[in-house]
C-alpha cells in the first residue's frame, strides 16, 4: 500500500482530491487542512508522497518543510507542490528547501493528479 | 544692481550712479515653475506606484481565481470519468460544456497573471541557442490534433539548413503557439496555413501565413493592444482574452525583435516575427 499525504485547506480541492485519491487501488490516504496538522501527522507516519499546498493558515508549506525537516528524517519521501502560484518567493524558497516537483492545481485534470502520484511512487 | 563710480574731467570723484533691475517678477516666475515639477514628478510617483499596486492586485486576483476553477475543474472532471457513476450521453454532454468553459476560465486568468508579470516588468528571459527548426516543428506538432478537427492544411516551409537563435525557449514557444493559433481559429475550415522561417542578415525571420478572414485597415494598428479583439464574422465564436497578441509583442520586443503583420480583408494575414539571431549561423 502506497502512503499519501494530502495537505491542503481549500475544502472543495481537499474533497475533490480525496474522493480521486481513495478510490485508487493501492492507495492509503492522510489528510491534513494545515502544516501544522501534517507535522503532527509525519511525527507518526512515514508517507511515500506528500501533496503539499503552500498558501496555507496555521502554517504554510514553506513553515513545515522548514520543520519537518524531511530530507533527514525520511529521505525516501516524495514531496510534491500542489498550488496555484505559478512563481514567487514562497515556491523559490521551497525548491530551495528540496521538492521533487511542482505543478499548478489548475493545469491538472483528475487523471493527470493521478498520474503524477504513479510516477513519484515509481521514482 | 550695479554701482557705477562718477568722475569730472579731472577725476575726482564726483558721486554715484546706481542700477538696479527688478529681478522679482523673475524670481516669482522661478519659484512657479520650480513647484509645478515638483507637482508633477510626485503625480508621476503616485501614477507608477498605482501602477504596481494594479499589477499586485491582478497577481492577487488571478491565484484566488484560480482556486475555485481548480475545484470545478476536479468535480466535473471526476463526473466526466465515472467517479460517480455512469453517464448518459446528454449528460456527458452537458458535463463537458460546463468543463470546456471552465477551461476558457482558467487560461483567461493565466493569460492575466502572464501580462500583469510582464506590465510589472518581472519577466526576464533565460536565452539560450535554439534550433528553430525543431521549435517549429514541435509547436505544430502539438497542435496538429486542432487542425485535424478544422480540416485545415498546416504546411512548413523550413530551410535545409538549420536556424539557430538565442531566444527564451519557454516563452517564445508561447509566442509561435499563438500566432499559428489565431491562424487556426481565424481561418474557416477546410483552409490552409504556412508556417515560414527563413534567416540572414543576422535575423531570423518567421511567417505565419493564413487563409482566413483577414483584418480590416484601421484595425491593423489596435491589433497588438490589450484586451483588443478585432471584430470580424468569426470572432463571436472565437474565444481567448484579447491578451494572446500583445503578449507575443512585448515577448518580441524584449527578445530585441518585432512581429509584423500585413493583411487582406478576405483574403488572410500573415503575421511576422523578426528576431535578432544572437548566435553563429550553424
Amino acid at each position: 500500500m502506497a502512503k499519501i499525504l494530502l495537505v491542503e485547506d481549500e475544502k472543495i480541492l481537499r474533497d475533490a482530491y480525496t474522493i480521486l485519491l481513495e478510490s485508487q487501488d493501492g492507495y492509503e490516504l492522510d489528510v491534513a487542512t494545515n502544516g501544522q496538522e501534517a507535522l503532527d501527522l509525519c511525527a507518526n507516519n512515514t508517507y511515500d508522497v506528500i501533496l503539499l499546498d503552500l498558501m496555507m493558515p496555521v502554517l504554510d508549506g514553506v513553515g513545515f518543510l522548514e520543520k519537518a525537516s524531511l530530507k533527514q528524517r525520511s529521505p525516501s519521501t516524495r514531496v510534491v507542490i500542489m498550488s496555484n502560484l505559478s512563481s514567487g518567493e514562497a515556491l523559490a524558497k521551497a525548491i530551495e528547501l528540496g521538492i521533487h516537483r511542482h505543478a499548478v492545481k489548475s493545469d491538472l485534470s483528475s487523471a493527470e493528479v493521478v498520474a503524477l502520484v504513479q510516477e513519484e511512487l515509481n521514482a | 544692481m550695479v554701482i557705477t563710480a562718477l568722475r569730472d574731467d579731472e577725476g575726482k570723484l564726483v558721486g554715484f550712479a546706481k542700477v538696479t533691475r527688478d529681478l522679482s517678477e523673475r524670481k516669482e516666475h522661478e519659484e512657479q515653475l520650480y513647484q509645478a515639477n515638483l507637482k508633477l514628478k510626485r503625480q508621476s510617483a503616485d501614477l507608477q506606484e498605482l501602477n504596481r499596486t494594479k499589477d499586485e492586485f491582478i497577481s492577487l486576483a488571478s491565484h484566488q481565481l484560480r482556486t475555485p476553477a481548480s475545484g470545478v475543474k476536479q468535480f466535473l472532471g471526476l463526473l466526466l470519468d465515472g467517479y460517480a457513476g455512469e453517464l448518459t450521453p446528454r449528460q456527458r454532454e452537458f458535463l463537458q460544456h460546463a468543463y470546456d468553459g471552465n477551461e476558457r476560465q482558467i487560461e483567461l486568468v493565466n493569460d492575466l497573471l502572464r501580462v500583469a508579470q510582464l506590465d510589472a516588468g518581472k519577466i526576464v528571459l533565460k536565452k539560450q541557442p535554439v534550433n528553430i527548426n525543431n521549435l517549429i516543428k514541435y509547436v505544430t506538432r502539438e497542435q496538429s490534433d486542432k487542425f485535424k478537427d478544422r480540416h485545415q492544411v498546416l504546411a512548413l516551409e523550413l530551410p535545409q539548413e538549420t536556424v539557430a537563435a538565442s531566444v527564451d525557449v519557454m516563452r517564445f514557444r508561447t509566442v509561435l503557439e499563438n500566432l499559428i493559433d489565431n491562424a487556426s481559429k481565424y481561418t474557416p475550415e477546410g483552409g490552409k496555413i504556412i508556417v515560414r522561417l527563413s534567416a540572414g542578415r543576422g535575423r531570423v525571420t518567421i511567417a505565419v501565413v493564413d487563409t482566413g478572414v483577414g483584418i480590416e485597415k484601421e484595425s491593423l494598428g489596435k491589433l497588438f493592444i490589450r484586451f483588443s479583439r478585432v471584430p470580424n464574422y468569426l470572432s463571436e465564436s472565437v474565444g481567448g482574452s484579447g491578451l494572446g497578441l500583445y503578449w507575443a509583442y512585448k515577448i518580441a520586443q524584449l527578445h530585441k525583435g518585432t512581429i509584423e503583420v500585413a493583411s487582406q480583408p478576405g483574403k488572410g494575414s500573415t503575421f511576422t516575427i523578426i528576431i535578432p539571431q544572437g548566435v553563429r549561423h550553424g
